[in-house]
C-alpha cells in the first residue's frame, strides 16, 4: 500500500492500483461508481505487476453481491507453505472436492507467462532488426540517388584537387547528419505516438521511455549512416 | 621543367573504346611558362582530350606528359598537383548550385592549409577581381552566364596556379559576355604571367592568343 489504507469489509470501500489511480486520476477519498455504486477510494497500492497494478480490489462480501452471487467464488489463491510440494498440495484439491475445484499451479502460470514474455521481447526484436534493414536500405538508397545526382560536382571537386578520402568523407558527414536527424525525428515521432496509442486506447499499457533507449536508438541509426554513406559511395 | 617549357608532350596517345575509337593520335607538344596558347580543332577532333591529360583529368596510354615540372606518366594521385598547380575552368562553368559564389571560390582552397577566415577573405578578393565582390552571397542560381563564368574564373585561381586550362570558356556566352570573359582572361595572363591554355573552335577567339595549335584526328597539324 502506497497511500492510505486497506478497504472495510462492511462499506463501499475500495482500493485502486497505481496505474488505475494513474489512469482514472483519482485519489484517496475520491469516489469511483460500480456497477452504479459509489465507493470510496481508501488506498492506492503498488505491485510492480503492470496487470495488478491496473486493476483495484473490494471486500469478497460486496464484491460477490455486485455480481449477485452470494456465497460463490470464481478462483481462490492458495499460499502453501515453503516446505510443502505444491503438486501433492495441487492433487490433494482436487482429491477433497472432485468435481468442485480444478487447479492451476502458479509455477505453471508464471511458466506460460514468462513464455509469453519471451515471445513478445523476441517479437520485439525481429520487428527492431526488420526497422533497422528497411531503414539501412532507405538511407543507402537516399545516399545513392545522392551520389548519382552529384556525379557532375564530385567530378568538380576532383577536378579542382580534392583527393577521393575528403570527398568520401563529405558524403560520409553527409550521411551521418542525415540519418542523426532522421534518428531525433524517429525518436520523437515514436514517443508521440506511443502517447497516443495509450490516451486513444484503453491499454493499461506504461511508456517507458529512458535517455539510454533514445541513445540506444541514436546510435543504431548513426550505425546505419556510417554503413550506408561509404556503401552509396562505392554502388554510385 | 624542361628549358622553360611549362608543358612538354612526348607521342602522347589516348584511345577509348578498347582501341576503338583513338583521341589522341600521337601528340608532341611543348608550351613555354607564361604562354598563352589556343588549341583549336572540330568536334572530336582530340582538344578536350589534350587539355584533359594536360589537366591530369585523364591518364594516358602511350607517351609522356610533363607538366610544372610533374612527370603525369608516372604520378598516381594527382590530386595535389591538380589543387597546387592548376586552375581549370570549363564550358559549362560547374559551379556547385547550392553553394554561394564565395563557397564555390572557397572550394579548391580546402585541404591546402588555408584557415576559414583566410579562405574567405581571399575567394573576396578574387571575386573582386572579377568584379562580383557585391554578389558573394548569391547562388549561381541568381546569377546571369557572364557572371557565373566570371565566378568560375575566380575559382580557377584559388590557388594562384601556374597553368589555367580553359575550355571553350566562352562557348555558353553571348558575344558580349565571351568577349569580356576573354578580356578578363587576357588581363590575366598579362599581369600575373599565367601560362593560359585554351581549348576552342572559334578562330576569332583563338586569335586573341600568342599561339594557336590547331589538333585534328587527334594529332597536332603543322
Amino acid at each position: 500500500m502506497i497511500q492510505g489504507n486497506p478497504f472495510s469489509d462492511d462499506k463501499n470501500e475500495v482500493i485502486l492500483g497505481k496505474l488505475a489511480s494513474e489512469k482514472m486520476k483519482k485519489k484517496v477519498g475520491d469516489t469511483i461508481t460500480v456497477n452504479g455504486g459509489k465507493y470510496t477510494i481508501t488506498g492506492i497500492y503498488e505491485t510492480g505487476n503492470k496487470e495488478l497494478d491496473s486493476i483495484g480490489g473490494l471486500s469478497l462480501g460486496k464484491l460477490q453481491s455486485l455480481d449477485e452471487n452470494e456465497g460463490k467464488v470464481d478462483m481462490i489463491y492458495v499460499k502453501i507453505n515453503n516446505n510443502a510440494d505444491l503438486k501433492t498440495v495441487s492433487q490433494g484439491v482436487v482429491k477433497t472436492y472432485p468435481g468442485e475445484l480444478t487447479t492451476i499451479s502458479s509455477l505453471e502460470d508464471f511458466q506460460r507467462a514468462d513464455d509469453s514474455l519471451q515471445m513478445v521481447e523476441t517479437a520485439s526484436m525481429a520487428i527492431s532488426l526488420l526497422a533497422i534493414v528497411i531503414g539501412g536500405i532507405g538511407i543507402i538508397n537516399t545516399m545513392i540517388m545522392s551520389v548519382f545526382e552529384r556525379t557532375r560536382e564530385i567530378g568538380v571537386l576532383k577536378a579542382v584537387g580534392w583527393k577521393s578520402r575528403r570527398i568520401l568523407s563529405m558524403i560520409l558527414g553527409e550521411s551521418v547528419v542525415l540519418t542523426i536527424l532522421a534518428g531525433l525525428v524517429g525518436i520523437i515521432l515514436g514517443v508521440i505516438g506511443i502517447e497516443a496509442i495509450i490516451t486513444f486506447s484503453d491499454t493499461p499499457l506504461q511508456l517507458i521511455f529512458t535517455p539510454a533507449l533514445a541513445l540506444r536508438a541514436l546510435g543504431i541509426a548513426i550505425f546505419v549512416g556510417v554503413i550506408g554513406g561509404p556503401i552509396s559511395c562505392h554502388k554510385g | 621543367m624542361n628549358n622553360g617549357n611549362i608543358v612538354d608532350i612526348k607521342n602522347l596517345k589516348k584511345s577509348y573504346d578498347n582501341g576503338r575509337i583513338k583521341a589522341l593520335n600521337g601528340i608532341d607538344l611543348k608550351i613555354r611558362e607564361g604562354e598563352f596558347v589556343s588549341i583549336i580543332g572540330p568536334s572530336g577532333s582530340g582538344k578536350s582530350t589534350l587539355l584533359n591529360m594536360i589537366g591530369a583529368l585523364d591518364t594516358a596510354d602511350e607517351g609522356s606528359i610533363q607538366v610544372a615540372g610533374n612527370d603525369l606518366t608516372l604520378k598516381k594521385d594527382l590530386s595535389d598537383f591538380r589543387s597546387r598547380k592548376m586552375g581549370f575552368i570549363f564550358q559549362l562553368h560547374n559551379l556547385i548550385p547550392n553553394l554561394s559564389a564565395l563557397e564555390n571560390v572557397t572550394i579548391p582552397m580546402y585541404g591546402n592549409g588555408y584557415k576559414s577566415k583566410q579562405m574567405n577573405e581571399r575567394a573576396l578578393k578574387l571575386l573582386e577581381y572579377v568584379k562580383l565582390k557585391d554578389k558573394a552571397a548569391r547562388n549561381p542560381t541568381k546569377l546571369s552566364g557572364g557572371e557565373r563564368q566570371r565566378v568560375a574564373i575566380a575559382r580557377a585561381l584559388a590557388n594562384s596556379p601556374s597553368i589555367i586550362l580553359a575550355d571553350e570558356p566562352t562557348g555558353s556566352l553571348d558575344s558580349k559576355n565571351g568577349q569580356m570573359i576573354l578580356q578578363r582572361l587576357k588581363e590575366l595572363h598579362e599581369q600575373e604571367n599565367v601560362t593560359l591554355i585554351m581549348v576552342t573552335h572559334d578562330m576569332n577567339v583563338a586569335a586573341m592568343a600568342e599561339r594557336t595549335i590547331e589538333v585534328l584526328d587527334g594529332e597536332i597539324q603543322t
